[in-house]
C-alpha cells in the first residue's frame, strides 16, 4: 500500500462551505494525479455511500470514502482544514479528511484501508502529528507509515 | 462475564451501515459491551472507529461481552444485530 498517498494528494488549507465542497476538492487532487478518471462520477458514488453511513467521526475525523468504477488505483487523499467542515458528527466539525477512493473491482480494498486507518486513528498521537505535520510530504510519510 | 459469539451476517462484514447500526445499538444499551475477534484484544462497542478497525468480514465470528444488569438483554439484542444481513 506504499503508493495510496502522495504528497500531490495532501491539502494542509482545505477549505469548504460543506462536506461535498471539501470532498469535491479532494477528489479533484485525485483527478490530477490520474487516479480518478470522472471526479463528478467518482462523487456521486461518494455520496451513495454516504446515504448508508454518516462519514463523520467522534475526534474530528471526517472518511468519505468509496469503491468506485472511476477509480484507477486505491488512493487516499487527506485535507486538513483550520476551520473544520461538517461531516456530520456529534462532536462537532472535522479538521482531519480522508478520501478513500478504490476501484470498482478491488474487492474489498477499500474496506482494509479504512480499517487500517480506523486503528490507527483511535490513538491520540497519531491525530496530533497529522495536526502538527509541517508539509504536504511530512503528512503523506506519517499516513504511509502508519497503514504500512 | 457473559459473552456471545456472533457470526457477522452482512455481506460486507462490519463496515458502513452494518457497522454504523452496531454502535448505535451499542450505545442504547444500559450496560458497557465489548465486542472483539475470537483470538483479539476487545474493543469498545460504541466506537465506530474500534468496531471499523476490527475488521471483521462477513461470515467471521466476533464476540461480544457485557456484564451488569440486564447484560444477557444488551447480549440479545446485540447478537440480533449482527445476525441479520443489513447488505439484503
Amino acid at each position: 500500500m506504499s503508493d495510496l498517498i502522495t504528497a500531490e494528494l495532501v491539502d494542509l488549507d482545505l477549505t469548504g462551505a460543506d462536506r461535498h465542497e471539501a470532498t469535491g476538492k479532494l477528489a479533484a487532487l485525485l483527478a490530477q494525479a490520474g487516479r480518478v478518471t470522472d471526479v463528478d462520477g467518482f462523487l456521486a458514488d461518494v455520496r451513495a455511500r454516504e446515504a448508508q453511513m454518516p462519514t463523520g467521526i467522534e475526534g474530528g475525523i471526517g472518511i468519505p470514502h468509496a469503491r468506485s468504477a472511476h477509480v484507477t488505483a486505491p488512493s487516499l487523499a487527506f485535507g486538513r482544514s483550520a476551520e473544520g467542515v461538517d461531516f456530520g458528527a456529534d462532536d462537532g466539525p472535522a479538521d482531519l479528511v480522508f478520501l478513500i477512493a478504490a476501484p470498482a473491482g478491488g474487492a474489498s480494498d477499500h474496506m482494509t484501508i479504512l480499517a487500517s486507518l480506523a486503528r490507527k486513528l483511535i490513538h491520540q498521537d497519531f491525530k496530533t502529528a497529522l495536526r502538527e505535520a509541517p508539509d504536504a510530504a511530512a503528512v503523506a510519510a506519517l499516513i504511509t507509515n502508519a497503514l504500512g | 462475564m457473559p459473552e456471545r459469539t456472533v457470526v457477522v451476517a452482512s455481506e460486507v462484514g462490519l463496515h458502513a451501515r452494518p457497522a454504523a447500526l452496531f454502535v448505535q445499538a451499542a450505545a442504547a444499551q444500559p450496560v458497557d459491551v465489548t465486542i472483539g475477534k475470537p483470538d483479539g484484544e476487545p474493543v469498545d462497542a460504541r466506537s465506530i472507529l474500534s468496531v471499523i478497525g476490527l475488521d471483521a468480514k462477513g461470515g467471521e465470528p466476533v464476540v461480544l461481552r457485557a456484564e451488569g444488569e440486564g447484560a444477557e438483554a444488551a447480549l440479545d439484542a446485540l447478537e440480533a444485530v449482527l445476525a441479520t444481513d443489513h447488505d439484503a
